[in-house]
Parts: C-alpha cells; sequence; structure tokens
C-alpha cells in the first residue's frame, strides 16, 4: 500500500514538473479564430481595491480612476495646465460681489438611466454634498458654499460665504461628481461612458458601456478593475496578457521592460511629492535652521538613482512639476559640512535621537527610503530609529499632535495651489499634520483665495511656495513618476498628473 | 553517557546536523569579530542592487549594502531570537508538564487544559497576537516565539513523566518516604529530559522559521535590522534584478533549519532506548 502511494506521488510530481515546463501553446495573431465576436474588455489592474463608489466618500486615486468612468463633473482638470476646463458647465459667470457663480450647463446630457442631467440634479448632488448629515470628507471642498440654486433647466447659481476664487478647482474634483437626485451608493447611476455591471469586493469590478452616454463612444465595451497588492503579480499579470493595463510598477520593471516584444511600461509624470514630514511643533524641528540642515544632510539625487533606478526627479519648490503654478527654487543640494554647521549653530547636541515612522507599501519604496535617510542622518550626528506600520495604524498615528515621531512619510498629489498648499501649509488646517505655522504664509494663503484674475493669484502662490521652501517643513524626498504598464502599441490612454487614468479612448 | 555519545557518533545525518548547527553557531559567535572593520548596516546609495561581484561576492541589496556582509551579520540576531525562544519557553513548559503529570489531580488537568487551549491556536497565529499586543521587535518576536512553544514542552514533559510515574524505581523513592521534590529532581526529571531535549533542537528549527516568517511580515525587530526574514523582505521587489538578496538568506535559514532537525532526529534516535536495534 505504502509503495503504491509513493508511485502515484512520484507519478504526481512528474507530472506537475512536466506541466510546469511545458510551454503554453502559441496562437499566431494573425490566424486567430475569432477575432471580433467577444465584446472587448480592458482589463485594468491596480494595487489596492476602490473603497466607495460614492464620490462624496471617494479620496483616493485609485478609487477616482474608477468614479471618472461612471461620472462627470461640472468642470475638469486640464491635465495640460493643471486648472480647469469646462464639461457638465459649457460656461460660467461670477458677479459683482465676486461671491455668486453662474454655470451654464450643457443641454441633451442624460444620466445612464435616462433621466435628464439638469439643474435640479446639480442642486441636489451639491447639497447632498453639504449636508453634514451626510459627514462626507469631501464636504471641505464646497465648506464656503451657503446656497445652490436652480435657476432655470440649464442655469445653476452658487453663492458662497466670502469671495472664494478656487471654487471651480474644487468642483473638478472626483468628490464633486453630478449624480441624480435619487442617488443611490449602492446601485450607482452616473452620466459617464460607462455604468456599474457587477462588483465583488476586494476581488473585481465590471464597467459596461452606457447606452445613454451622450460623448463620443468609448473603445471598451468593458472595463474590469482587479486589485492586486504586489507590484510583482500586477507585472506577471501584465505579461501573461490577463490584464491589458497595470498600474504602480516598481520602478526596477522599467529596465527589465526595456525591449520587450508584446508589454511596455510608459512613464509619466506625476503631481506626488513624497517628503518626510517634520514634526514642526517637537524640539530641535521647531528650529528652521535644524530644518534646513536635515534638507541638506539627505542625498536626493542619489535616492532618485539609486533605489528609484532613476524613476522620479528631484524637488525643486514644494510644489512639483505638472501641477497649478509650480516654481523652480534652488534645490537643497547634498552638503553635509554645510548640514553640521547649521545644527551646530541651532545647539543640537551628537546623538540626538530622531524617531522615524514609515509604512511599507503605500509610497514607492517607502520603507526603504526611511533606511536611506536614516542613514544620512546618522552621518550628521543623529541616533536614527525606525517604526514601521501598517497603513491603517499610520494614517490615524501621524495625525495626532502630540506623536512621538520626529520624521513621517507622507506623499501630496493634490494638482491645484488652494487645495495642495491650504491643506498642508495653512497653520489651521485639520489636514496640516507637521503643525508648520508661519503667520505670513496664513495670511497669503487666505489673500490668494480672494483673487481672481490668474497673474496677481500666482504671485501670491509664488510668495508661498519660496516662504515655505525657506522654513522647510519637510524634508523634501522627490517627485515620483507613475509607471504604467501596457500592452505594447496602446494609446488613447488619458493619464492625469495626479494619479487619475481615463480609458474612454484608449485602444 | 559515553554509550549515547558512541551511538550518537555513528548516526551520519545526526553528525551532519551537529556539524551544520556546529558551524553556523561558530559563524554567528565570529560574526562581530568578522564584521569590526566593516559596517554592514552602512547605507551607500551609490553601490544600490549591483550583482555579485568580486567586491561584493553576493551582490548587494536596495541600499547598496553587502549581502554576504548582513547574512552574516543576520545570523546572530536570527539565531539568538529562535534559541533564547526556545529556552524561554523551557523553563515553564517543563515544570508544567512535570507538576501536571506527576501529581495529575485536580492541579494537573486544569493546568493541562490550559495548555490544550493553547495547543488549538496554530503556534504562528499565537504568536501574531502576542505581537500585535506587544508591538515589533526583536524582544517581543522572541518572546512571541518563547510564549508559543511553551505547550509543545509541557505537551511532552506530560506524557513522559506520565509514564515514568509508575515506574518502579519511582515507587521504591515514594515507598522509603522520599520527599515529593527530590523524587522529581533525582528521578522523574533526569529520564525525562531526552525527549524534553529532542523536542528543543526540533523546536529550534521551526522557531527560526517563524521568526524569518514574522520578520518578513514585518512584526520583527525594525529595519535596518540584518535579520534573515527581514532580508528576504528587503529584497522581495528586487527578485529579478538581484535574486540573491532573496537566495542567500534563504539558504542561511534553510540550511540551519535542516541543521536543527537532523540534529533532533540523531539526538531522538541515540537518545531514545526503545529503538536501540
Amino acid at each position: 500500500m505504502r509503495r503504491l502511494i509513493g508511485l502515484v506521488a512520484v507519478l504526481l510530481m512528474v507530472a506537475l514538473v512536466a506541466g510546469a515546463c511545458s510551454k503554453p501553446k502559441e496562437t499566431d495573431p494573425n490566424t486567430d479564430p475569432k477575432p471580433d465576436t467577444t465584446p472587448k474588455v480592458l482589463t485594468f489592474v491596480e494595487g489596492v481595491d476602490i473603497s466607495t463608489l460614492d464620490p462624496a466618500f471617494a479620496t483616493d486615486r485609485p478609487t477616482q480612476t474608477v468614479l471618472r468612468h461612471l461620472y462627470q463633473n461640472l468642470v475638469d482638470t486640464d491635465p495640460a495646465t493643471g486648472g480647469v476646463k469646462p464639461w457638465l458647465a459649457t460656461e460660467w459667470k461670477v458677479s459683482e460681489d465676486k461671491k455668486q457663480w453662474t454655470l451654464k450647463l450643457k443641454s441633451g446630457v442624460k444620466f445612464s438611466d435616462g433621466s435628464p442631467l439638469n439643474a435640479a440634479a446639480v442642486k441636489a448632488t451639491l447639497d447632498r454634498l453639504l449636508d453634514t448629515k451626510l459627514a462626507a470628507p469631501n464636504r471641505t471642498l464646497l465648506s464656503t458654499v451657503t446656497a445652490v440654486e436652480a435657476v432655470s433647466d440649464t442655469e445653476v447659481r452658487i453663492t458662497t460665504k466670502e469671495p472664494f476664487a478656487p471654487l471651480l478647482e474644487n468642483l473638478a474634483h472626483p468628490g464633486a461628481a453630478i449624480l441624480p437626485t435619487n442617488f443611490d451608493p449602492k446601485a450607482p447611476i452616473g452620466s459617464g461612458p460607462y455604468t456599474l455591471k457587477e462588483r465583488q469586493n476586494g476581488v473585481k469590478l465590471v464597467l459596461a458601456k452606457n447606452a445613454n452616454y451622450a460623448g463620443a463612444a468609448p473603445t471598451w465595451a468593458e472595463i474590469v478593475y482587479k486589485p492586486v497588492p504586489e507590484a510583482a503579480a500586477r507585472l506577471v499579470a501584465l505579461e501573461s496578457g490577463d490584464a491589458q493595463i497595470v498600474n504602480r510598477l516598481a520602478p526596477e520593471s522599467v529596465a527589465d521592460l526595456k525591449g520587450n516584444s508584446k508589454v511596455e511600461a510608459l512613464v509619466k509624470p506625476s503631481t506626488f511629492q513624497i517628503s518626510f514630514e517634520i514634526n514642526n511643533r517637537m524640539k530641535p524641528f521647531d528650529d528652521p535652521r535644524v530644518r534646513r540642515a536635515l534638507n541638506l544632510a539627505v542625498d536626493n539625487d542619489a535616492l532618485v538613482k539609486g533605489p528609484l533606478r532613476g524613476m522620479g526627479s528631484v524637488p525643486v519648490g514644494p510644489v512639483p512639476a505638472g501641477a497649478q503654478w509650480p516654481m523652480t527654487l534652488k534645490a537643497y543640494a547634498y552638503n553635509v559640512d554645510e548640514a553640521k554647521k547649521l545644527l551646530a549653530d541651532a545647539g543640537v547636541k551628537a546623538g540626538t535621537p530622531i524617531e522615524i515612522w514609515t509604512t511599507q507599501g503605500r509610497y514607492t519604496k517607502d520603507k526603504e527610503m526611511a533606511e536611506a535617510v536614516s542613514g544620512y542622518l546618522q552621518a550628521v550626528g543623529f541616533a536614527p530609529t525606525i517604526k514601521v506600520m501598517e497603513w491603517g495604524t499610520y494614517s490615524k498615528a501621524i495625525e495626532d499632535p502630540k506623536k512621538t515621531a520626529a520624521l513621517y512619510i507622507l506623499g501630496s498629489s493634490v494638482p491645484t495651489l488652494d487645495w495642495r498648499l491650504t491643506r498642508n501649509f495653512l497653520s489651521t488646517s485639520p489636514n496640516n499634520y507637521s503643525g508648520y505655522k508661519n503667520e505670513a504664509v496664513d495670511k497669503l494663503l487666505l489673500e490668494a483665495r480672494t483673487v481672481f484674475e490668474d497673474a496677481p493669484r500666482k504671485a501670491l502662490y509664488d510668495q508661498v511656495q519660496t516662504k515655505v521652501w525657506e522654513d522647510a517643513p519637510y524634508l523634501f524626498l522627490f517627485n515620483q513618476v507613475q509607471i504604467i504598464g501596457v500592452q505594447k502599441g496602446m494609446g488613447g490612454l488619458t493619464v492625469y498628473g495626479h494619479e487619475i487614468l481615463d480609458f474612454t479612448a484608449a485602444k | 553517557m559515553i554509550r549515547v555519545l558512541r551511538r550518537f557518533r555513528r548516526h551520519t545525518s545526526g553528525m551532519i546536523g551537529l556539524f551544520l548547527v556546529l558551524a553556523i553557531s561558530c559563524a554567528a559567535a565570529a560574526a562581530p569579530l568578522l564584521l569590526r572593520n566593516v559596517n554592514p548596516l552602512a547605507v551607500n546609495l551609490a553601490t544600490s542592487a549591483q550583482p555579485p561581484s568580486r567586491q561584493f561576492l553576493l551582490g548587494t541589496d536596495d541600499m547598496g549594502r553587502d549581502v554576504l556582509l548582513r547574512v552574516i551579520a543576520g545570523a546572530p540576531v536570527s539565531l539568538t531570537i529562535a534559541v533564547v525562544g526556545v529556552l524561554f519557553a523551557m523553563i515553564p513548559g517543563i515544570w508544567i508538564g512535570l507538576l501536571s503529570g506527576f501529581y495529575q489531580g485536580r492541579l494537573g488537568s486544569w493546568l493541562m487544559r490550559g495548555i490544550d487551549a493553547l495547543v488549538a491556536f496554530p503556534r504562528i497565529l499565537l504568536a501574531l497576537v502576542i505581537i500585535s499586543i506587544a508591538g515589533a521587535g526583536v524582544s517581543q518576536l522572541t518572546l512571541a516565539i518563547g510564549l508559543s512553544s511553551i505547550p509543545v514542552f509541557a505537551r511532552v514533559m506530560y506524557v513522559t513523566v506520565q509514564s515514568i510515574r509508575h515506574r518502579d524505581y519511582v515507587q521504591a523513592a515514594v515507598a522509603l518516604g522520599a520527599k515529593d521534590w527530590w523524587i522529581l529532581w533525582r528521578h522523574v526529571l533526569p529520564n525525562a529530559f531526552a525527549p524534553v531535549l529532542v523536542q528543543a533542537s526540533l523546536n529550534i528549527a521551526t522557531a527560526l522559521q517563524i521568526a524569518a516568517g514574522l520578520s518578513f511580515l514585518g512584526l520583527g525587530p525594525p529595519p535596518p535590522s540584518p535579520e534573515w526574514g527581514a532580508i528576504i523582505d528587503s529584497g522581495r521587489t528586487l527578485i529579478r534584478q538581484q535574486p540573491m538578496v532573496i537566495i542567500a538568506p534563504g539558504a542561511a535559514i534553510a540550511m540551519t533549519v535542516l541543521g536543527f532537525n537532523l540534529l533532533g532526529d540523531g539526538l531522538r534516535d541515540t537518545l531514545d532506548p526503545r529503538l536501540k536495534r
């Protein structure tokens, strides 16, 4: 009996090994038996599953990528300038006192269920987002809005408490997507090119063509969204042909895929800037000299060339290229002597402990960045310790103003300057986790909201950027790039700088 | 004793195991001496992810650190976690098994039911729970390995003591009016120790695997520690470019685990008189 079992086991192993070694049957693309009879399905693989189908609650880019195919906004982010361009609203004007906006809607647009997209729907959407009972995280986009009225079927009037120049930019945010009056997040209805066909949490999400879509018909009959956490596994999904597009490949993959005849890696600029935010409330990091010293002590160029394999760039300002009005300032060049001098001037003793927090797998090489920075800081006399936390715990822990971390990794990808800069650098912002406070910056940021002409508004943001760069509230690490793997010859894919993809015209 | 040693020397696989264990222990002991002039933790991004070369025999990792040096530097860390963890488990495990095996009764059955409850959970799950309460780090990992190993030793001791308890020499000692502690110390413990020793050797192997596994999941010592599991984790993204970052610590773990397993098998074969031919 035992010998029989042994024999079976051996046979099984041989069969398995043979199966693994044998090549899959090659199919000749020219003689493919049925080229166009099956519906064309685009499979897109991301690192995480989407978190919601309700725009009001969508705060992460993967979710917003999916929502972009289901819904439309009044205005759209312009991928070329980082500003806004017409979408559902074709034109708009601002009243004399700058507190009333009148937007004219495109006519003839329908939701996927056939109901018309009119001023009433816009009012219902914005009122829903503003409803404090909904307590949506994206409510802050409209926090200055006091009233939304439907003037006529195609005209909407939005009233703000104070003059608020960034209103349109905020309306372009995926969180302000226009929904029907009877919106139900479980069975979402939108006016986008696709509708929801099927959703299995954590497994896949299927979108099908929206028959009532007003714009040019999309290329793919169906889009399948699949979450695969491991970058290596995503690459395999692309290489095996299971996926047509995969997002967030590892930097190493770019060199790997060079010369591959079937798949390629697209490297696109991103508005994502990764930093170790410095705990500005903690001594001795409340001293700008110490924070500047930290920036000088780290060789950003080596970080980009080493672990990132050149897939990124050295920051030259707190706002990277591709965002609304980026500025090129003087990079913090690697200079150990200067850093040591600044630290000595500020009275920082050798062996000062510095606690570095990081998460793993959220940002490109985040844990590795912590290790590298820890090495650099040791070289200028600090005694660093690293704490690695899982993202859920981490994102809560960094919100605490009394956190023991001196440095913690975080990225910012907001393309429009009001939201990006006030979120992170306004001293009263709930998202200003570093505790950075500069009264001049606060004043400039609030003033910029009341300036409606581009040139003087930009001038104010330029001042903010210069001051922030000098104060160095963060240890600026690198500007990310998006590495998207596609089947060779894929074109028409729109890639936004803030890491949202649009597959509608991809082919 | 001499007879046992002689028997062990004839046990080929046991000797191979002993040799592996000794070799790795020596490497671990000599690691601080070998690495006194180089820092295996120092980051040098200029040499990031290089393939094996004359300068770096096994290449470098993402942070430009020599993989060979890191694996050597990791030996004392990984071995200490496993060995200290198991020693830590042996003391309470042996006592629980000894007392409940000898006294039986209510105390014994309560203790053993408690141990049974622990056995019901897979060891790695138990260790995970302990770490999620105590946090990640070397001492916490050691503690987790230790606490999760207690049931094994308690069970082995319990079963052995139960079989010894009714042996003639124990009964004779009882009849002569010897005190319980004396009987336990002189008669029961020495005779029940062999299976525990075998178990310890086998257990170090599993402990090492669990420690490396937990470290791989980021539950071990924080970076830049060269714990073997942590090195494998850091090399995960480089699997196509620089597979040595994974292969080298993986081989080290495999060799150590094999060594302790063979040693344990050898000890069992030579210490257990019933297996004598």
